[in-house]
C-alpha cells in the first residue's frame, strides 16, 4: 500500500480477457460472467488484452465449427448495461489488427495504454482474469 | 521426405514458431489450424517461410472472422486435410 490519494471505485467487476475465442471455452465463460454481472446490476468493465483482442474481430462465423458466436454475445452486452469495453492498444498493434479494418464496428471501444490499464485495475473492486 | 506440419497456436507463441521455422524444409507443407490461422493476418509468415505451401483450415478461418484476400495462404477443407496427410510421408504437430 502506498500513500497515494484514494482511488474511486467505478466498477464492481473487471473481467480481463486474454485468450483467443473458440480454441478454448475461456472467452465464452468470461462473456457469460459479464452478462450475469450486468443482469444483477453490477458495474462491469471488460478489458481485452494479448490474444483476447482477437475476440473483437468482425465477421466471425463459427457455425461450421459448431460453436456459439461470441461476436453476437459482445454485441448484446450493452443490453445488459455493460458498456465499458477497454482494449490494450499495443496488443492490437502487435497482431497487425487495425480497428477500422478488422474490429467489430458495433462496439464502442476504449483504447488503453499500460498506464491506463493500471488505473482501470485500481478503479475496480474485483478482478477476474480469463 | 516431404512432411506436413500443422500449427494450432497463435503468433503470440514465439518460441513454438521459432522451433517450427528451424525444422521445416523447402518442399514441406504447413497447415494452420485453430488459433494458428491468426498467422494469416501477419506478413511474418511469408517472410520467414519460403518455398513452403501454406494452407489454413477454412472452418477455423471463417469462425474467427479473418480476412484472407491479400494473403498467400490457401484455404483447405477437411477433405484437403486428409489428402495432405496422405500426400506427405509424415505429419508433425506443433501445439
Amino acid at each position: 500500500m502506498t500513500a497515494d490519494a484514494p482511488t474511486t471505485i467505478d466498477y464492481d467487476l473487471l473481467i480481463v480477457l486474454q485468450h483467443a475465442p473458440y480454441s478454448s471455452a475461456q472467452a465464452n465463460e468470461a462473456l457469460d460472467l459479464a452478462l450475469a454481472g450486468g443482469t444483477f446490476d453490477q458495474r462491469v468493465a471488460l478489458l481485452f488484452i494479448e490474444d483476447g483482442v482477437y475476440q473483437l474481430m468482425s465477421e466471425q462465423a463459427p457455425d461450421a465449427a459448431q460453436q456459439k458466436n461470441l461476436e453476437k454475445m459482445l454485441n448484446a452486452l450493452s443490453f445488459y448495461g455493460v458498456n465499458t469495453l477497454a482494449v490494450e492498444s499495443h496488443s492490437l498493434f502487435e497482431r497487425d489488427l487495425h480497428p477500422e479494418k478488422h474490429i467489430n464496428p458495433k462496439l464502442n471501444l476504449e483504447l488503453l495504454n499500460a498506464k491506463s490499464i493500471q488505473a482501470l485495475y485500481d478503479r475496480s473492486k474485483t478482478v477476474i482474469r480469463f | 521426405m516431404p512432411t506436413l506440419h500443422t500449427l494450432n497456436r497463435s503468433p503470440a507463441n514465439i518460441q513454438l514458431f521459432e522451433q517450427l521455422i528451424n525444422t521445416i524444409r523447402p518442399g514441406d507443407t504447413l497447415l494452420l489450424l485453430e488459433d494458428g490461422v491468426y498467422y494469416c493476418l501477419q506478413n511474418k509468415l511469408n517472410r520467414k517461410i519460403q518455398d513452403i505451401q501454406v494452407y489454413a483450415l477454412k472452418d477455423d478461418v471463417h469462425a474467427r472472422g479473418i480476412p484472407i484476400e491479400q494473403s498467400d495462404v490457401l484455404l483447405a477443407s477437411y477433405e484437403d486435410f486428409v489428402n495432405l496427410t496422405c500426400e506427405n510421408d509424415k505429419l508433425v504437430n506443433w501445439y
